[in-house]
């Protein structure tokens, strides 16, 4: 049923319980798993340096981050590639699964409170607004971890 | 005021610009020109010798890394390309800006003449992290677009040296002492760097800020612009800055830190908003002006090179693009007298709306074809990409 899988990864706790659950149900469907991190560069930079620095930065965070997510689907035998990409997080999300043909994709929640919500915009209710495919919102721990 | 309470006010800002900038995830200028418009309006700050200088300092340190940042191989490569656009992307606007400002507007020859200027420039930054989101910028296409962007820049300055400099002694000393000094200063660099580097007292910094207020100076008793000898000496630099990228990072963190917070909150502090609510029907003229004149330009041109009909509207709009180029522009045009405050402030929210209304309507109507795409994301996603299993 669930052929490519998708998780929006920024390596934040959300978003490991995300990738848990991914490497549940990819294990189970014998899947392949994308986990996709995208960076935000700064809106109207103001030199080039502003925008090097933001991809250096996250470059440095994925790293680690890819590390041990990598570690998780070697546990669980399964094919986890690690994308990158850059521009708005919602966005750049809805456009790689489109375009790669994502059967599911799976997110954490930050659990925002609606001001904050407001304010940053929530990644997860945009996906399952903009999304061209399932998407499972993981709230708390992912399912396998309880 | 005392001067330390002044220093607090006016680094407290650039502090309050950062945290901003950090959290939203907006570029620093644009939230420093913000800032400084609102500290210029409501608190009622000022600027003294000291600010001037810091933010004078800073106006040429930036520029000179932006100079530096030009890729010189893909500009042998592709020259003529990025030298036909570069200079096309900074003409047109630089005419129609001129032309309708001194002939419907009514303002001065001098004003026409920084108006055209300051909406005549292209902003590599932006261009650049558009590039970066689509992946572009690994592509020859985002090459060439980047090389004639700095083209573009190169005129900007250039025409800021030119245009208002006293054809004297002292402009003929300052074009000499440049065309001595900047076919050496790679060679001369090199070997300080080979000698010096990486020392507390830091010789290497010294030695550029020499170079360049020692050109700034002459440049100025020309009544010429000290950015454009930084500019020229940031673009023969390149070379060796992309070997020396710890250099450019410790001299990237001297100017964003302390100097540059200077220019962009002074830059903000002249506008006045109610100069800025009068003039809303020329600051929506001047904008049209300044992105129909680049698309009157550029968009024939990028066909002439076989662009594609997407990727050439793509490229126009980015081109039309600016922010850093325009504001120094505005600013010089300012502190000499050649504007007023009002027309400033019409001219630096043209250039800062130039900096967001082409890059929305790019992205979403012109972004590049699918194909392109696909080799974009490809070739933006990380070189870390592997398969884990």
């Amino acid at each position: 049923m669930f052929k490519k899988l998708m998780v929006a990864f920024d390596g934040s706790p959300p978003s490991f319980a995300a990738l848990r659950t991914a490497l549940d149900l990819a294990q189970k469907y014998s899947a392949t798993v994308a986990s996709v991190s995208v960076v935000h560069l700064p809106d109207y930079a103001g030199t080039l340096d502003e925008v090097d620095e933001n991809i250096q930065r996250a470059r440095q965070y994925y790293e680690k981050a890819l590390q041990q997510a990598a570690f998780l689907a070697a546990e669980k035998g399964v094919e986890l590639t690690p994308h990158m990409l850059f521009g708005h997080t919602g966005e750049r999300l809805v456009e790689f699964a489109s375009h790669e043909g994502t059967d599911l994709i799976v997110t954490g929640a930050r659990g925002l409170g609606s001001l904050k919500r407001y304010l940053l915009g929530s990644v997860s209710n945009y996906l399952v607004n903009h999304a061209p495919c399932p998407v499972l919102v993981i709230r708390g721990k992912a399912p396998a971890e309880k | 005021m005392d001067i330390y309470l002044q220093a607090t006010v006016w680094v407290g800002l650039a502090f309050l610009a950062s945290l901003v900038s950090v959290r939203l995830g907006i570029s620093v200028a644009m939230v420093e020109i913000f800032v400084g418009a609102l500290g210029g309006n409501f608190l009622g700050i000022q600027a003294t010798p000291w600010i001037n200088f810091l933010a004078g300092v800073g106006s040429i340190l930036l520029t000179f890394l932006a100079g530096a940042e030009v890729d010189p191989a893909v500009l042998r490569r592709r020259w003529k390309e990025s030298l036909v656009i570069g200079s096309v992307s900074f003409l047109f606007p630089f005419l129609a800006a001129m032309a309708y400002t001194y002939y419907v507007a009514g303002w001065s020859l001098p004003a026409a003449k920084i108006a055209g200027i300051a909406l005549s420039t292209t902003s590599v930054a932006i261009v650049y992290a558009v590039m970066v989101e689509t992946g572009l910028n690994k592509t020859e296409l985002g090459k060439i677009i980047l090389t004639a962007c700095f083209i573009t820049d190169l005129g900007t300055v250039a025409a800021l040296g030119v245009l208002f400099a006293h054809y004297n002694l002292w402009l003929v000393i300052f074009l000499a002492a440049l065309a001595v000094l900047l076919p050496f200063l790679p060679p001369l660099a090199r070997s300080l760097f080979a000698n010096c580097a990486d020392r507390v007292s830091e010789p290497e910094t010294k030695f550029f800020l020499l170079v360049l207020f020692g050109l700034g100076a002459l440049a100025v008793k020309a009544n010429s612009e000290a950015v454009l000898p930084a500019y020229l000496a940031g673009f023969v630099m390149a070379t060796v800055f992309a070997e020396q990228r710890q250099f450019v990072r410790r001299l990237r963190g001297l100017s964003f830190a302390f100097l540059t917070p200077f220019y962009f909150l002074k830059a903000g502090m002249f506008v006045s908003f109610n100069a800025l609510f009068a003039g809303i029907g020329l600051i929506t003229v001047l904008l049209a002006v300044k992105m129909a004149a680049k698309v009157a330009g550029v968009w024939p041109l990028t066909t002439l090179f076989r662009f594609g009909r997407n990727d050439s509207a793509y490229t126009t709009l980015l081109m039309s693009t600016g922010l850093t180029f325009g504001t120094i522009a505005s600013l010089f045009g300012l502190t000499h007298g050649y504007i007023t405050q009002s027309q400033y402030s019409i001219l630096v929210t043209v250039v800062i709306l130039s900096g967001v209304v082409p890059t929305l309507v790019a992205q979403a109507f012109f972004k590049p074809e699918a194909e392109t795409v696909e080799v974009a994301q490809k070739t933006s996603t990380i070189p870390l990409e592997k398969t884990f299993s």
